[in-house]
Parts: structure tokens; C-alpha cells; sequence
């Protein structure tokens, strides 16, 4: 790739970046009163939900690039958002109930938040399984950004529809988190973490559309040489 | 289950899930690289047998 | 005026298309019939259960009914090639788009209409005190997920597993369509009127209306070749 920031150079960022917030996380972030130890897992918890929030934002601009001006990388960028967003997604819905099972006492709870992770899941997962099922290539990338875009509407509307919804239904007596009066260097522990997650999202993204663009460069290739057969 | 317990899977199980997904890309990307490999050898050969036909 | 016309055209060749062999909405009609019934055999629900269940069964069996016609609607397109031809033809792609959902929205009411005479038999629930409200709930709730089944049925139909592409598809994106055409439902059959009545019927109005828009608007690049 013809990036100044060589790929090397991300990945040992990223490395350096985990190892201060694992430092910052279980050594410098102080012991919950209430819950423990257990709370610690709420710096891979909430930071990762985040990226995977962020994931179907790139999603969304990368999809309205693609219809706007077609061009192939907005494309790929979108699928590469997109796979590494569910991955992180898919982490939140595994890390959440092991944290709400020792502090609330239950797996799992339709919560606002809980709820709207599981719809941004349930979308990622139509989204990639829609890319792998389409007929021709040609014509995925145009139908793969109308529903980026479409999905991206259901987000907001999600995030709408959670807050009345559950004004008129009362959810079990649950506390909203640990968010109210958080700890300054809880905070700043949260942040470092969130940190080397976007650091992690971005490289991986990048990885992931390096291997787009070398499928696409061959796919090229394939093409040119059969022409330069078909023509001898 | 100890309280800890959950702590150390929570970690683990996050870990765990993105090795898997790093190696499903590295398995990805050497595929892609094997692939143009190939192609390269079968032009060269396409080529060279192509010179000594003419 | 000319779009008016293409979209009254499209509508007009869907439903004779389905006057000819009546299978899309049968198909629909039986489907429904059969959720409905399973669901009452399954909870035998009179009187204030009936009240609690009723809503979630009408939706649900109105969600499973709508994704076969919509699978329908351009699977037949594409096998005789039609797409292709109205896509030469000089006309707005939001024409076609919205002749196709109009068309679809018309199979959905009907096999609505069969369902709650159904419902009404078998849960011994009249219907008449707030039929009016009921009414204006499925439309609205209808429209926005007509519209999203239209553009996603149009997708999928280039999928290698079209049938199981839609629901995936469609599903979680039309949820609070019909959680809160739902839950609107339910306070209309109660007999609950006034705030939160209207309040819910306004929510479930502007998501559809939304989703409506943005499917029309973006119905061209589905069709683009």
C-alpha cells in the first residue's frame, strides 16, 4: 500500500497502545466498590461496543461515497468496516452477559442497550451475509451500499424507538451502569483503552482491505490475460 | 463461579475471537498471494513456450 | 403526470398478472390462516389473554404473509426478464418502485382482511368497536414495511438464496415497524384512545413514512445495471 503509515508501523502502535491500557486497566484503574474485580471488564466492554458503533458509521459514509461517486475503494472500504465491526460486535455480545451474570445476577435482559448491540449485530450479520450471497459482482456494490445506507437509518431509528418503548414498558430494577460519577482515572483508563481499540479497528480494516484490493487486482489480471488469448 | 472467574472469560473469550479472526485473514491473505503466484508462473510459461513456438 | 401513469401501468400488470393464476395470494392467505391457527390451538386464548396475544399473532402472521408475496413480486420479474425491459423503458426508477409497492401493499391488505376474520372467529374477538383505529394501524404499519419488503425483495432477488436473503434482510431492519404497529394495536383493541393512542399511531406514521422515502429514493441504484 502507498500509505506514509506503513502497516508494520500501525501494528506495532496498536501492540505498544494494549500494553499501557492492559497496565492502565488492571494496575493503575482502581477497585470497584460494588461490583470488584468484575468491573474491569467493562474497559474491553464499552469500548468495544463503541467501535462497533463507529464500524456501521464508516459503513453508512462509505456506502453514500459509493453511490455518489462509484468508486470501488468507498466499496471496499465499506466491506472492510463492516467485517471488523461485527467482529467487535460480536465481542460485545460475548463480554456483556459475563458481566452482567456476577453483577445483576442475569445473562441477558431486553435493556435498551442490550437490545440496541443485538439489532446492530442482527444488521452487520444481514449486511455480510447479503455480500456473500449475491449472483454477480458487478452489480453487488451498488446493492450492498443501499442497504448500508437503509441499515444505517434503522440505527437511528433504533436508538429512537428503545426510548419509548421502555417508557411504556418498565424493565427489571436495573442500575444504568457504572456511568453515573465514573472515577477521573477510571475515565482516563476507558479512554486509553477505546484508544487501542480504534487503533486494533483501523488496523485490521486495513488488512482486511488489502486483501480486497489484491482479489480485485487479480481478478484484472485474469481478465487481461484471457483477452490477450482470446485475441491471438 | 467465582466472580473472577467471569473476569478471565470475558478477557479470553475477546481475545480468543479476534486471534481467530486474524488468522482467518492471514489464511485469506496467502491464499490471494499463492493465487497470484501461480499466474505469474503460468505467464512466464505462456510466454517462453510462445517464443519458442515462433 | 407521465410517472402517475407508469406507476398505475405497473400496478394495473401486477394485479392482473395475480387475477390469472391466483397463486401469490393464496399463498399468503393460507400461510397467514395457518399461523394464526397454530398460535390459537397452541394458547386456546379467550377473552383477556386473547386482548394480550391477539396483537402479537395478527403481526407476526401479517410479517410472515408479507415476506411470500414480496419474495413473489420480483422473482417473477427477473425470470421472464421484465426488470430488464422496464429498465430500457424511459421512466423513474420511483415509478416503478412505487407501482410494485402499491401492487404489494394491495396482496398485503387482502390477506390482512382474511387473517382478522379469521382472528375474529377463532379468539371470539370483535374487531368493530375500534376498527377504525385498527384499520388506519395496519395501513400505516403495512406501508413502511410494504416499502422496505419491496426494495429488499428486489435485492434479494439477486441472491443465490432469495427466499432466505428477504427475512434476514428484512426483519431486523422492519422490527420497530411492527413492535410498534404492535404495540399501537394492542391499545386500539383495549379501547384505549387519546395520548398514547395517537402518540403510538404518530411513531409508527413516521418510521414508515421514513423508511417510505429512503426506499424510493434509493429503489435507482437497485435497478441500475
Amino acid at each position: 500500500m502507498k500509505s506514509k503509515f506503513p502497516l508494520s508501523v500501525h501494528l506495532a502502535l496498536t501492540l505498544v497502545w494494549f500494553w499501557v491500557a492492559f497496565y492502565m486497566i488492571f494496575l493503575y484503574a482502581p477497585r470497584e466498590e460494588t461490583m470488584g474485580e468484575v468491573q474491569r471488564i467493562f474497559y474491553i466492554h464499552v469500548p468495544s461496543a463503541w467501535t462497533a458503533l463507529l464500524g456501521f458509521i464508516i459503513v453508512f459514509i462509505a456506502s453514500v461515497v459509493h453511490l455518489w461517486k462509484q468508486k470501488p475503494l468507498a466499496d471496499q472500504v465499506a466491506h472492510a468496516a463492516a467485517e471488523v465491526g461485527f467482529i467487535f460486535c460480536t465481542g460485545v455480545l460475548i463480554t456483556g452477559p459475563l458481566w452482567a451474570k456476577p453483577v445483576w445476577g442475569i445473562w441477558w435482559t431486553w435493556d435498551a442497550r442490550l437490545t440496541l448491540t443485538f439489532m446492530l449485530w442482527l444488521l452487520y450479520i444481514a449486511y455480510l451475509m447479503l455480500r456473500g450471497y449475491l449472483i454477480q459482482p458487478g452489480r453487488a456494490a451498488n446493492l450492498c451500499a443501499v442497504v448500508g445506507v437503509i441499515g444505517f437509518i434503522d440505527v437511528i431509528v433504533d436508538y429512537m424507538a428503545i426510548r419509548w418503548w421502555r417508557t411504556q414498558h418498565p424493565q427489571p430494577v436495573i442500575l444504568g451502569g457504572p456511568n453515573s460519577g465514573l472515577d477521573p482515572r477510571m475515565l482516563a483508563t476507558l479512554l486509553v483503552s477505546w484508544g487501542a481499540f480504534l487503533c486494533l479497528y483501523f488496523y485490521l480494516v486495513r488488512q482486511r482491505l488489502a486483501v480486497a484490493q489484491a482479489r480485485s487486482e487479480l481478478s484484472e489480471i485474469r481478465r487481461t490475460l484471457e483477452l490477450a488469448r482470446t485475441e491471438r | 463461579m467465582k466472580v473472577n472467574a467471569y473476569l478471565a472469560l470475558a478477557y479470553s473469550f475477546l481475545w480468543l475471537l479476534l486471534m481467530l479472526y486474524v488468522w482467518s485473514l492471514s489464511r485469506r491473505q496467502a491464499r490471494v498471494k499463492r493465487e497470484l503466484e501461480e499466474l505469474r508462473e503460468r505467464v512466464a510459461r505462456d510466454s517462453s513456450s510462445q517464443s519458442a513456438a515462433s | 403526470m407521465n410517472n402517475l401513469r407508469v406507476i398505475a401501468a405497473i400496478f394495473v400488470k401486477d394485479l392482473r398478472i395475480e387475477w390469472r393464476n391466483r397463486e401469490t395470494l393464496s399463498a399468503m392467505c393460507v400461510f397467514g390462516l395457518l399461523v394464526i391457527f397454530l398460535f390459537n390451538f397452541a394458547f386456546g386464548a379467550t377473552g383477556e389473554q386473547a386482548l394480550r396475544l391477539l396483537p402479537a399473532v395478527l403481526w407476526v402472521a401479517f410479517a410472515f404473509a408479507g415476506v411470500l408475496g414480496f419474495n413473489r413480486s420480483f422473482a417473477a420479474e427477473r425470470e421472464n426478464a421484465c426488470l430488464e425491459a422496464m429498465m430500457l423503458a424511459p421512466i423513474d426508477a420511483g415509478a416503478i418502485f412505487l407501482g410494485k409497492m402499491l401492487a404489494n401493499l394491495f396482496f398485503l391488505a387482502m390477506a390482512e382482511v382474511v387473517m382478522v376474520f379469521a382472528a375474529a372467529l377463532w379468539y371470539n374477538f370483535s374487531f368493530l368497536p375500534s376498527l377504525h383505529w385498527f384499520v388506519l394501524i395496519a395501513f400505516l404499519g403495512s406501508l413502511g414495511f410494504v416499502s422496505l419488503g419491496t426494495i429488499f425483495g428486489a435485492i434479494a432477488a439477486n441472491t443465490r438464496m432469495r427466499e432466505v436473503m428477504l427475512p434476514i434482510l428484512l426483519y431486523p431492519i422492519s422490527f420497530w415497524i411492527l413492535m410498534l404497529s404492535m404495540d399501537s394495536t394492542s391499545n386500539a383493541l383495549r379501547g384505549g384512545g387519546g395520548d398514547s393512542l395517537a402518540g403510538g399511531i404518530e411513531r409508527v406514521a413516521g418510521f414508515s413514512l421514513v423508511f417510505t422515502i429512503a426506499a424510493y429514493l434509493l429503489f435507482e441504484y437497485v435497478l441500475e445495471e
